[in-house]
């Protein structure tokens, strides 16, 4: 059982790593220019983490595809952004999740971390670079969040379908 | 594909919309942000000073053989004093708007103003 | 459609992983200079570019003994080998002398000596001195064969009028970027779309009293602009305003009632830009209408009275916006 979970998680942390990467390529920083600032792309893995896993595996996923990915790609400014948009994201979905059902679904809870992860960065960047004026930012980046978060979310649902359909055959 | 969203999907996405518009309304309408003044010696750009409303400053550029002072105020950027032989820079006056700069030549140095607006032109042909 | 959104968010993505901005201020050819390119690889592309400026600084330098331009002025008159880029330039300015009968005249350097204009030693030098400096002034002192080039009669070569002009539109290659913009020593040669995807850029014109604000503004696309005038360079001796713009007849600098002449022409033709406009400021309102009108060429001079008057060429990319400052265009 551990072996398999320490498996599955370092699995779902290459793939977020993964989506870091591939997002990074994505020309935010012409439109809105904080060095480091994400999509968001990679919470596809931390709304499966918290929706397949649990609470305590989704932060120690978030933890280490952010260590790596400032690594892998050399911003410490990017560290703290992705750390503070990453976490408030799960924190933000893990208290959304149990209230899925009929009112609300993956999509919702999706487009809200997506919400989140942009606050968390631009909370970040706000420390970081010493200035308020990055909160200028926020409205467009909250705009691109619903698109992002109806991705993600659909992302997510389809894969569980999917799985779900694997295990019950 | 199938979109069967759920109420409280719209009510999250509405809020979004919410605290998009809450912040973006007083941002937006805001009186213009501020200049910055850069200096570049060779090339490089070596300070970079934003023109808020209390700033006092006053920078000395020294080059090999000249040395230039720049004066940074909320109402503009001068080169105050130079000991160039052709107070080209010094001659230029005052800098208040984006886009405006001032050159010492002999020591290299270029002082412009860059502004987060568009600038009014690409570039001055003189 | 799962598929379908996937795709387009893959385009997206790549899309956007080419174009990047890059900018460099440098200095050469006695000047400040600042090019700026857009396009996949920027950097690479405007960094070459500024080290295609400063090679050619090095060929044709008049103050620098490397160059190929000091070679020739002290051969005594032997024939000289050049390289390609000099005989482009020089080219250039011989043309523009032949057209223009000498009002720009690439071989004034003896003027520019004496005068010192633009150095602590300016001077008003004496009528003797110059009536000695005017000796050698004559373009058709210049001989080329081929790859070769001499200097006759001991006259001295300074392509200092062309020199940027002619980097301007041969340094950057705009097949090579999406947009790009050359400023070099206030000259300006823009190619492409600037940022915002627009092809049209605007330039402002200085204006020749306070030369950090503008009278009018250009719209230019994939062209050059030049200026001429008597506020660049100079000094005053007893009310009297001395620039550095002389004309190769009298050995004064050029008194024709003008402040500048500014000359906008393709991009590829910043060098005979750079030179016309020098012609058209020695030859005054009257003989730089009619050349202009003779060539096709646009261009705006501005008279000592503020008048401004525009070419028929010139007319729908030019709008006046000193009308503050006393400036007006003439019918």
């Amino acid at each position: 059982m551990k072996t398999r979970d320490i498996a599955l998680c370092g699995l779902l942390v290459t793939v977020a790593l993964v989506l870091s990467i591939i997002e990074k390529m994505f020309p935010l920083q012409a439109v809105v220019p904080i060095p480091g600032i994400k999509l968001g792309l990679a919470n596809v893995v931390t709304v499966f983490a918290l929706a397949r896993l649990d609470t305590r595996r989704a932060v120690a996923i978030v933890l280490c595809r952010v260590t790596l990915a400032s690594v892998f790609m050399g911003s410490i400014t990017g560290f703290a952004f992705a750390l503070c948009g990453g976490l408030l994201a799960l924190a933000v979905m893990r208290l959304l999740l149990p209230l899925t059902g009929r009112s609300l679904s993956l999509l919702g809870v999706s487009v809200a971390g997506a919400a989140a992860h942009n606050i968390g960065q631009i909370c970040a960047a706000v420390g970081v670079l010493g200035t308020f004026d990055v909160v200028g930012y926020l409205p467009l980046l909250l705009l691109s969040a619903i698109p992002m978060g109806l991705v993600t979310g659909l992302t997510v649902r389809e894969t569980l379908q999917h799985l779900d359909k694997i295990s019950k055959n | 594909m199938r979109l069967p969203i759920k109420w409280g999907d719209c009510v999250i996405i509405a809020l979004v919309l919410a605290l998009a518009l809450a912040i973006g309304v007083p941002f937006y309408l805001r009186p213009s942000d501020h200049l910055t003044c850069e200096i570049l010696q060779n090339g490089a750009v070596v300070r970079t000073i934003p023109l808020t409303d209390a700033v006092e400053e006053t920078i000395t550029i020294e080059g090999e053989t000249i040395t230039n002072v720049i004066e940074i105020t909320p109402g503009g950027v001068r080169f105050a004093e130079s000991d160039c032989p052709d107070q080209v820079c010094v001659r230029s006056g005052l800098l208040t708007r984006a886009g405006q700069s001032a050159v010492c030549l002999p020591n290299r140095v270029i002082v412009r103003l860059t502004g987060a607006e568009a600038p009014a032109v690409d570039a001055v042909v003189q | 459609m799962k598929r379908l959104v996937f795709i387009a968010l893959a385009l997206t993505f790549l899309a956007g992983c080419g174009t990047t901005e890059y900018s460099t201020d440098f200095f050469a050819m006695n000047t400040v200079m600042r090019i700026t390119g857009r396009g996949t690889s920027a950097q690479e592309t405007v960094v070459a570019a500024e080290q295609a400026v400063n090679a050619l600084d090095r060929l044709l330098s008049r103050t620098r003994e490397e160059s190929e331009i000091w070679a020739l002025n002290h051969a005594g008159g032997a024939w000289v080998e050049a390289s390609d880029e000099t005989l482009a330039v020089l080219t250039t300015a011989l043309t523009v002398a032949e057209q223009t009968d000498g009002a720009y005249d690439p071989t004034v350097a003896p003027l520019t000596d004496l005068w010192q204009i633009g150095t602590e030693d300016a001077h008003v030098p004496t009528q003797a001195a110059i009536d000695d400096a005017l000796q050698t002034v004559d373009y058709h002192n210049v001989e080329v064969d081929g790859s070769r080039v001499r200097l006759l009669n001991g006259a001295q070569l300074d392509l200092g009028g062309v020199a940027k002009g002619w980097a301007g539109g041969n340094v950057l290659d705009p097949s090579s970027l999406e947009g790009g913009l050359l400023e070099l020593g206030g000259n300006i040669s823009c190619f492409g779309r600037k940022q915002g995807g627009s092809t049209v850029w605007t330039v402002g014109v200085a204006d020749p009293d306070t030369s950090s604000e503008l009278m009018a503004t250009l719209k230019l696309e994939n062209a050059c602009a030049v200026t001429t005038g008597d506020y660049e360079r100079y000094f005053e001796e007893n009310g009297v305003r001395y620039h550095h713009v002389f004309d190769p007849e009298t050995g004064y600098p050029a008194d024709t009632g003008l402040r500048s002449v500014t000359v906008v022409m393709d991009y590829a033709d910043g060098g005979l830009a750079d030179g016309y406009s020098t012609a058209l400021f020695v030859m005054g309102l009257d003989e730089g209408l009619d050349f202009c009108a003779e060539h096709g060429l646009a261009a705006a001079f501005i008279a000592d009275d503020k008048t401004v008057y525009v070419t028929d060429a010139l007319r729908d990319a030019f709008t006046l916006t000193g009308e503050e400052a006393g400036f007006a265009l003439a019918d």
